[in-house]
């Protein structure tokens, strides 16, 4: 799916009232580039299929 | 909270009380302010501070989660083949009560037949990759044969569509050369259940006879390591070991630098309600241990993780993908869950395996049940800032109201305030 936004939005000048800020790197996650430069959302992240029980099946951190 | 349209979250700062910090998630933003500044973007007032303000932040892209949701409804369920009930271990917290009595299980290799066949049919067309896990209540390999069988028959799917098929498992390393070799030639993704060092490890995971497992773990650890199988370490906390985690963190980095290892908390299910001998750790405790064990681990090669609490390099609608999807377990008598955890709701049960129609009887009311569990329909979930991480947590917990959202909101807290600090 197609973002408006490119990447250079997803930075900016600091406001004088913000002492300072962090970009939490979300869209890497989310979102690539094409060959046009636009910015797709990729299918699903596996990263999320994290869980916490004891059956330790969906701990695959190593991917 | 909702303002100007735009959901904001405030979280203390901890090196200055003075200050505040701002956190966007929907925006992957996280900004350092002060009490005043954060009045006046509160303020009902128009000011020029909540004007510059929200136009910045409405400048950046946004995360739409609600279409993330949307495509995990639309891709293709992982598959998770329970091999066996059965274990070579009687570790004290199984879920599944492995290897007891009525828990010696096999899969038949009809049911595996029938599972596989409709699966591929059911794949989306133009499917390139697809992920089986070899998971259940019991440990994958104890059956080899059976392990093996399943292996060969999905590659064989597999390569008749033209598809690539990796293979991920949950494994408890108790085994030897044979069995090591064929994860190392087939696999891609390991989760090894190992506790720690051999006092902790021996205590929680047992063999069936009642002999340390360590040694056996371990080896197939160093094989893993030295043969550059991707593995992962899964390390089960019980209020024994959460007095020794530092020596289990310094364990893993000293044998294994570079590894991930998951940290998380026994959750009392299975056998774990029957022996006394380990009881779930203090969440808040382990939560204080968290926070203290990412400081520690820093300059480390390791890498430190718990599900529900420190998942913060994204944001995410659902938990897993278990009810995301939601996926297909299939237990050794073809029942179908959404998730392989043993005694689960009746809610993942979403189908059956029938053997002599040949194919798979899903129930969509119950898929669509699952797809519900998600972080908009948590209505005590909205004005939390931790929400898009721990996304409600596991759902399981929360549908036996086992979870605990003060420690989850700890570590987090933690977790967004070494992000101001350059730390995280």
């Amino acid at each position: 799916m197609e973002q408006t936004l490119t990447r250079e939005a997803e930075t900016g000048n600091t406001l004088p009232f913000i002492e300072k800020e962090v970009e939490m790197g979300f869209f890497a996650n989310y979102f690539a580039q094409d060959e046009s430069g636009k910015l797709m959302m990729q299918s699903g992240c596996q990263r999320i299929s994290h869980c916490s029980c004891n059956c330790n099946h969906c701990s695959f951190l190593s991917g | 909270m909702i303002r100007e349209g735009e959901e904001i979250f405030f979280v203390d700062y901890d090196n200055d009380r003075a200050k505040t910090i701002l956190y966007a998630p929907l925006r992957s933003y996280l900004a350092l302010m002060s009490h005043s500044t954060k009045d006046m973007l509160l303020d009902e007032n128009d000011n020029v501070v909540r004007q510059e303000f929200f136009k910045k932040l409405k400048s950046r892209a946004v995360i739409d989660v609600g279409k993330i949701a949307g495509q995990l409804h639309g891709m293709n369920p992982e598959l998770s083949l329970s091999i066996t009930d059965n274990c070579n271990l009687r570790c004290r917290y199984c879920h599944a009560s492995a290897g007891e009595e009525r828990k010696k299980g096999v899969m038949s290799h009809e049911l595996i037949d029938v599972v596989l066949d409709s699966y591929f049919s059911h794949l989306l067309p133009g499917t390139k990759v697809i992920r089986i896990h070899m998971a259940g209540g019991g440990e994958p390999t104890f059956e080899f044969t059976t392990f093996k069988y399943a292996v060969t028959k999905a590659k064989e799917h597999a390569s008749r569509l033209g598809i690539t098929c990796t293979f991920a498992m949950a494994t408890n390393g108790c085994y030897g050369n044979e069995v090591r070799e064929f994860i190392r030639h087939n696999f891609h993704n390991v989760s090894l259940s190992f506790d720690g060092p051999p006092h902790i490890q021996n205590l929680h995971r047992p063999l069936a006879n009642g002999k340390p497992s360590f040694e056996a773990v371990f080896e197939t650890a160093k094989y893993f390591y030295s043969n550059r199988v991707s593995f992962a370490i899964r390390a089960t906390v019980s209020d024994y070991s959460i007095e020794h985690l530092t020596d289990v963190v310094d364990f893993f980095v000293s044998h294994f630098p570079g590894v991930n290892v998951a940290l998380e908390h026994l959750t009392p299910n299975g056998r774990a309600l029957t022996d006394n001998t380990l009881r779930s750790p203090d969440k808040r405790k382990l939560a204080e241990k968290l926070v203290m064990l990412f400081e520690y681990v820093k300059g480390k090669p390791i890498k430190i993780s718990n599900a529900a609490s420190a998942e913060y390099d994204n944001v995410r609608p659902f938990f897993c993908t278990a009810v995301g999807i939601p996926n297909w377990t299939v237990s050794v008598d073809g029942e179908i869950v959404a998730c392989a955890r043993d005694n689960g709701p009746e809610a993942f049960n979403i189908g059956k395996v029938d053997l002599q129609r040949r194919t798979v009887l899903l129930d969509q009311a119950k898929v669509n049940g699952l797809r519900d569990m998600n972080i908009a329909n948590y209505e005590e979930c909205s004005d939390c800032f931790a929400k898009y991480h721990c996304c409600g947590d596991c759902p399981d917990r929360r549908l036996s109201d086992k979870c605990d959202c003060d420690s989850i909101r700890l570590v987090g807290k933690s977790l967004l305030n070494r992000k101001i600090d350059n730390l995280a």
